[in-house]
């Protein structure tokens, strides 16, 4: 139920993402790094996302459950394939990564991510 | 216990002589008095070394010791033999160490044995100075007044005494059982590391010494009091086998950490640390968790098929960022730069700052041609 609603909420802002924030990706996934709902059309490339933050994801929680950090807000990478960003979905136990270029701004993202109406639907 | 500034020197120098296994000779015309010196330092003498006593024994001392061994014999050849045979059977046993303590110590007892043995004993006598200084004239001693004692250093007083000193404040200032429990402990503690670093070096690895601090949460004096142990019970040359962190490293960091805002910072090289610093409000890092990022940074092309990430940046919800910027040499060497970063820093503007300081460093040691000038690439 979840993942339909969001799935349908994710492609609706997908669109938008893509021409204001410099972003081409966006993913909604489970906290095991599962794509709920995703826009790729090249699968294999979907597919090594897929891997990368679900390895991000658990790095970060291992290193700030052992460090005692507390939660996290934003895992950033950066490099010659541009930025992934991984950011709490407002959907409980769900992250929204996204994958754009090195311009993308995680201020501005967050910003559209709370305007685009993605909600739980608890 | 209260003491003065100088009696607390010499008590810090005479306790780290013996945990450090440093012959010291008190000299004094009344043995009394000079028993109770060392009366008051044995519950914080370590516990795990095996006692020996030796000579006129006072009354009350063996009371102040847990089971020790006693020299009886009067037969000096018997005394002689049976006490360098001990000295000689440590060094070839793993496990324990020595302490002899010797009271109403002859001259011939000093020159038939205690010139033999280069670690490990106290004496009492009340011989004169001058005697002792011809009996040991291959050592450099130094000599200090307390009262009516005269203390002799025989290899010159102990230079390095951070801990001990932190430790005989720690003694002097709390009640009696739980100080002298944490003191223990502190020196089980440093024992237990130098047990540890032995049986790796003897399994052929090396160490890095940051790695080391980090691994048993040691400051700069406590490692290098373990080192100091290494070498006197174990009697390992110990700093062939320690890569220090190097001093452009230290210079980097310092300049780093005092950027603002800046809390933590830590390099890595082949999944090695090479250095870490960090502010006093920093709590500590799991060490191994910044690996397997390094890891997973490293490994990124063959196990995702993708170009491997130059930054990673995690942003908590409390009160810290973690940033980590991968930095490569002309030699295609790579180096891990973390930092921890406090929630009220820009991380666009700490990035500038930090680029500058690691371009300068590595432009510096570009110029003068010296080897690290592979640690930092500068940050894109």
């Amino acid at each position: 139920m979840i993942e339909d609603l969001a799935r349908e909420q994710i492609e609706n802002v997908g669109k938008k993402f893509e021409t204001i924030a410099h972003c081409d990706h966006i993913l909604l996934i489970d906290k095991n790094g599962q794509i709920a709902s995703h826009n790729f059309v090249d699968e294999q490339n979907a597919m090594n996302i897929r891997s990368v933050m679900r390895k991000a994801i658990m790095l970060t929680n291992k290193f700030s459950r052992e460090g005692r950090f507390g939660k996290h807000k934003d895992i950033v990478l950066e490099g010659d394939f541009g930025k992934i960003m991984i950011t709490n979905a407002p959907i409980s136990g769900y992250f929204i990564a996204l994958i754009g270029s090195i311009n993308m701004n995680s201020g501005m993202i967050h910003a559209m991510i709370e305007e685009s109406g993605i909600k739980s639907v608890n | 216990m209260e003491l003065t500034a100088e009696a607390f020197k010499l008590y810090t120098w005479l306790f780290s002589s013996i945990w450090m296994r440093k012959p010291v000779i008190i000299l004094s015309s009344d043995l009394k008095d000079a028993h109770e010196h060392i009366a008051r330092l044995l519950p914080i003498i370590p516990r795990y070394r095996r006692f020996y006593i030796s000579g006129i024994v006072p009354q009350r001392f063996p009371v102040w010791l847990k089971n020790p061994n006693i020299f009886t014999s009067n037969d000096a050849h018997v005394l002689e033999k049976s006490i360098l045979s001990s000295f000689d059977e440590e060094k070839h046993a793993s496990g324990y160490t020595l302490q002899l303590i010797n009271f109403n110590t002859s001259e011939i007892f000093f020159r038939n044995i205690l010139t033999k043995i280069d670690r490990g004993w106290i004496a009492f006598s009340t011989i004169r100075a001058e005697q002792l200084t011809e009996i040991f004239e291959n050592y450099s001693p130094e000599f200090r007044h307390l009262g009516k004692c005269t203390f002799i250093f025989l290899n010159s007083r102990p230079r390095k005494i951070n801990v001990e000193a932190k430790l005989m404040r720690t003694y002097m200032s709390g009640a009696k059982l739980p100080t002298q429990n944490l003191i223990q402990r502190k020196m089980e503690e440093i024992r237990y590391s130098a047990e540890y670093l032995v049986s790796e070096i003897e399994n052929g690895h090396y160490f890095y010494q940051a790695e080391i601090q980090e691994l048993f949460g040691f400051d700069h004096a406590s490692f290098e009091k373990c080192l100091d142990l290494i070498q006197t019970e174990f009697h390992i040359d110990v700093k062939r086998y320690i890569r220090r962190t190097s001093t452009k490293m230290k210079r980097l960091q310092n300049k780093i950490m005092k950027l603002k805002g800046v809390l933590y910072v830590a390099t890595l090289k082949n999944n090695q640390i090479l250095g870490i610093k960090k502010a006093a409000s920093c709590d500590k890092v799991p060490m191994e968790s910044i690996k397997e990022f390094n890891r997973f940074i490293q490994d990124f092309a063959d196990e995702f098929g993708m170009d491997a990430p130059d930054r990673l940046l995690i942003d908590f919800k409390r009160n810290t960022k973690f940033i980590a910027i991968v930095s490569k040499s002309d030699q295609q060497e790579q180096s891990l730069f973390c930092f921890f970063l406090d929630n009220q820093t820009p991380v666009a503007s700490f990035l500038r700052e930090a680029d500058e300081v690691i371009k300068k460093e590595w432009h510096l040691k570009y110029r003068n041609g010296s080897e690290e000038n592979s640690i930092p690439r500068a940050v894109q």
